[in-house]
């Protein structure tokens, strides 16, 4: 131990002067509100306006049920009415991410990063409290039934809510008759008016104040290898008109119809986030990537109407993914997909659960290169820091499943891949001279980083196949660098074919023209779930091959692995 | 103390894991007056998406797909054929000038193109270095010359 801290003790104290040096750099920066394109969207962030006169507050129903009874409408309902408490309008303050994490367990929680009583001046696709610091969680908002067991999350009850004409497909507490229902609409009306809420255009119109709507629609990506706008599966998309919030999650037709009607407008939006991952705005990184702890969740805040939002998110005819939305959608997609979808028997990557969290996904607008590190949990950052802005909507979806394998491996042998990360990325950091650590000349450290980025590289060849050719029907599909067949020995030693290569029957060396460039590969037959069996216990390059042969004695060509794994030797 | 130091890594660089990366970014540009209209294809089929056909006007540019590589270009041996990758691994490419006139470059594998080797649109050498990653291929009036008269069936 003492010689290894020696071994460590130069190379640490360099990184903390580098730490030191560079940290105030290191901050996750909004991008300028410039893009390749004036249409292209960036991040923007929500403008909050003037705080509103709350109508629902137990204080202002009582004044409009007062004034009922001045003006005789509904006389005796409005003698009998009692103004009680049904809901709390409550701001939950979680000085920590895993507060935060903690409130999000409960999946009956709708939470809102902004107030639900100030009027939205601009809408945006995140908010963070400008009295929170950026490393802290924003405030949530939520209203929650009156006898809701509140988690303990410290809080404060900003208002006590009578809420009679919530009118939800699942609510116990729907309205009976049709005098109670004529009445509590009034009410509610009487207090708009009063707290000066009732839009013009409301005022008069018992039609349209009364006849009720039930918020649906279509979300849809714009995809350049498709050429059209496909739908999006498995969104949550909210309706919220005050404290009454209504869902609905979109089929794989891009649908959605949300579980409960309103009288009058509603707003809109979407949270790109799932149970199992959340997707947060990453901004731009300058230098490390990946400090995306003060991430906001990425929302999609959109209108405020009565009637049907159809959403297409993305430019048409662009030829790559450089709008925020269209960047969610995607990231949306592929951890939807391998989360929630069929991985054809593979295991998942970490899920939540009590004592653990969110996979949570920074959406860093910036191409480089993307990375899965649990250790920045440490610090409450982002499991996956994804850097696939301007790439094609494949390689977006790819890369995201990707890094999804990284955790997955993770999953499926924790001590193991502990140690390929270990030997591909840390020992050579502390064994090779300093500053080489992006070009590891140690033959373990190359042997790891290509098992451990093979393994992933195969996941996310097979399942953006999968997509591209099993459900969206592309004809003529292959993958990055023709499934990476194209890819040479010499410029591709980490991301290989290798993985591929044992699927499918295509042999790169027989192809013609470039001589020793690309492997020989006269190995197949094998699936990808024995590609994973094998990956168990397995450190090293060769001990994957060596499982491979070992596990699958029917498999015709496993005489041939020595000779496949060998062209990256 | 070892999972210290490995915690302390990734904290700081956050770069698991993120081994160095460049990229090359393949740019077609119409210079000429004619109306360009530009066809990939792969085995006789047309590519997916937005390559299976572009049109572009006078100083109109399509964009490839942006390419990543493991190792630093300048070292690569088998650079040359890297643009087929921009374009969703296509075998060849048509153009079709004005819908009167045709030309046409092929690609086998990476390494063996179509004459004139010079104008070949899948050679990393026929494209210009303009900064940023990014490389120009300008479409030229001694291509359109050098077209073949379609005589009615430009496809």
């Amino acid at each position: 131990m003492k010689n290894y801290f020696s071994k460590l003790r130069k190379p640490l104290a360099l990184l903390f002067v580098l730490f030191l040096a560079s940290c105030t750099q290191e901050e996750i920066v909004e991008a300028p509100e410039v893009a390749e394109a004036p249409q292209i969207k960036t991040e923007t962030a929500l403008v909050l306006g003037e705080q509103l006169e709350n109508p629902y507050s137990v204080e202002n129903m009582q004044k409009a049920l007062n004034s009922l009874q001045k003006t005789g409408k509904h006389a005796d309902a409005a003698k009998s009415r009692k103004i009680n408490t049904t809901h709390l309008y409550v701001k939950f303050k979680p000085t920590t991410f895993d507060e935060l994490d903690m409130l999000k367990q409960d999946s009956t929680l709708v939470l809102y990063d902004y107030p639900l009583d100030r009027e939205i001046k601009k809408n945006g696709d995140h908010y963070h409290d400008p009295n929170v610091p950026r490393n802290k969680p924003t405030p949530q908002y939520a209203s929650v039934k009156v006898d809701y067991q509140i988690p303990s999350v410290k809080y404060k009850v900003l208002a006590k809510l009578h809420i009679p004409d919530e009118d939800g497909d699942f609510s116990a507490d729907k309205i009976e008759s049709n005098v109670d229902k004529s009445f509590s609409y009034d009410l509610v009306d009487e207090s708009l008016r009063l707290t000066g809420n009732l839009d013009e255009g409301d005022i008069g119109s018992s039609l349209s104040a009364k006849s009720k709507w039930r918020p649906a629609g279509t979300i849809r990506v714009w995809d350049n290898v498709v050429g059209n706008y496909i739908p999006v599966s498995g969104v949550q998309v909210l309706a919220r008109r005050w404290f009454t919030t209504h869902k609905g999650f979109t089929n794989a037709a891009g649908y959605y119809s949300c579980d409960g009607r309103f009288r009058r407008d509603a707003n809109y939006s979407i949270k790109w986030e799932r149970y199992e991952f959340s997707i947060k705005t990453g901004g731009i990184s300058i230098g490390l990537g990946g400090f995306s702890a003060s991430g906001s969740q990425a929302v999609l805040n959109g209108p405020k109407r009565r009637g049907d939002w159809n959403q297409d998110l993305g430019v048409r005819n662009s030829t790559a993914v450089r709008d925020t939305q269209q960047y969610y959608a995607i990231i949306h997609q592929g951890a939807l997909d391998y989360y929630y979808g069929s991985r054809l028997g593979l295991g998942s990557p970490q899920r939540n659960a009590t004592f653990r969290r969110q996979m949570k996904i920074a959406a860093v607008r910036d191409g480089g290169r993307s990375s899965h590190a649990r250790q920045r949990r440490i610090y409450k950052g982002a499991d996956i820091s994804l850097k696939a802005w301007g790439d094609d909507s494949d390689e977006v979806y790819g890369t995201i499943t990707h890094e999804l394998a990284h955790s997955a491996h993770w999953v499926l042998d924790k001590s193991s891949y502990n140690r390929i990360v270990d030997l591909g990325y840390v020992d050579v950091f502390f064994s090779e001279p300093l500053f080489n650590g992006d070009n590891p000349l140690y033959p373990r450290a190359r042997n790891a980083r290509r098992l451990l980025e093979t393994w992933a590289s195969t996941i996310e060849i097979v399942l953006t196949r999968r997509r591209y050719i099993n459900t969206l029907r592309v004809n003529n599909y292959t993958y990055v660098n023709n499934d990476y067949q194209a890819r040479t020995i010499a410029d591709w030693p980490f991301y290989t074919s290798a993985g591929y290569d044992m699927l499918e029957t295509v042999n790169q060396r027989t192809t013609p023209r470039l001589n020793n460039a690309l492997p020989i590969d006269n190995v197949s037959g094998f699936t990808i779930v024995q590609l994973e069996r094998a990956m168990r216990g397995v450190t090293t390059w060769e001990a994957w091959r060596d499982n491979l042969f070992r596990q699958n004695p029917t498999n015709g060509t496993r005489n041939n692995l020595n000779q496949l794994f060998a062209n990256w030797n | 103390m070892r999972y210290l130091a490995v915690v302390l890594f990734f904290s700081l660089t956050a770069c698991t894991p993120t081994p160095e990366v460049w990229f090359r970014t393949y740019i077609i540009e119409n210079t000429t007056d004619t109306t360009v209209r530009i066809s990939f294809f792969k085995e006789g089929s047309p590519v997916p998406g937005m390559f299976s056909e572009a049109v572009l006007m006078y100083s109109e540019r399509l964009v490839g797909s942006r390419n990543r590589l493991d190792v630093d270009p300048s070292m690569s041996e088998t650079l040359e054929g890297l643009p087929i990758s921009s374009f969703r691994s296509a075998d060849s490419v048509l153009f079709v000038f004005n819908d009167t006139r045709r030309l046409s470059y092929t690609n086998i594998g990476a390494t063996v193109f179509s004459e004139p080797l010079s104008r070949n649109l899948f050679r990393d050498s026929n494209y210009e270095a303009i900064g940023n990653d990014e490389f120009l291929y300008k479409i030229t009036e001694a291509d359109v010359e050098r077209a073949e008269d379609c005589q009615g069936d430009c496809n």
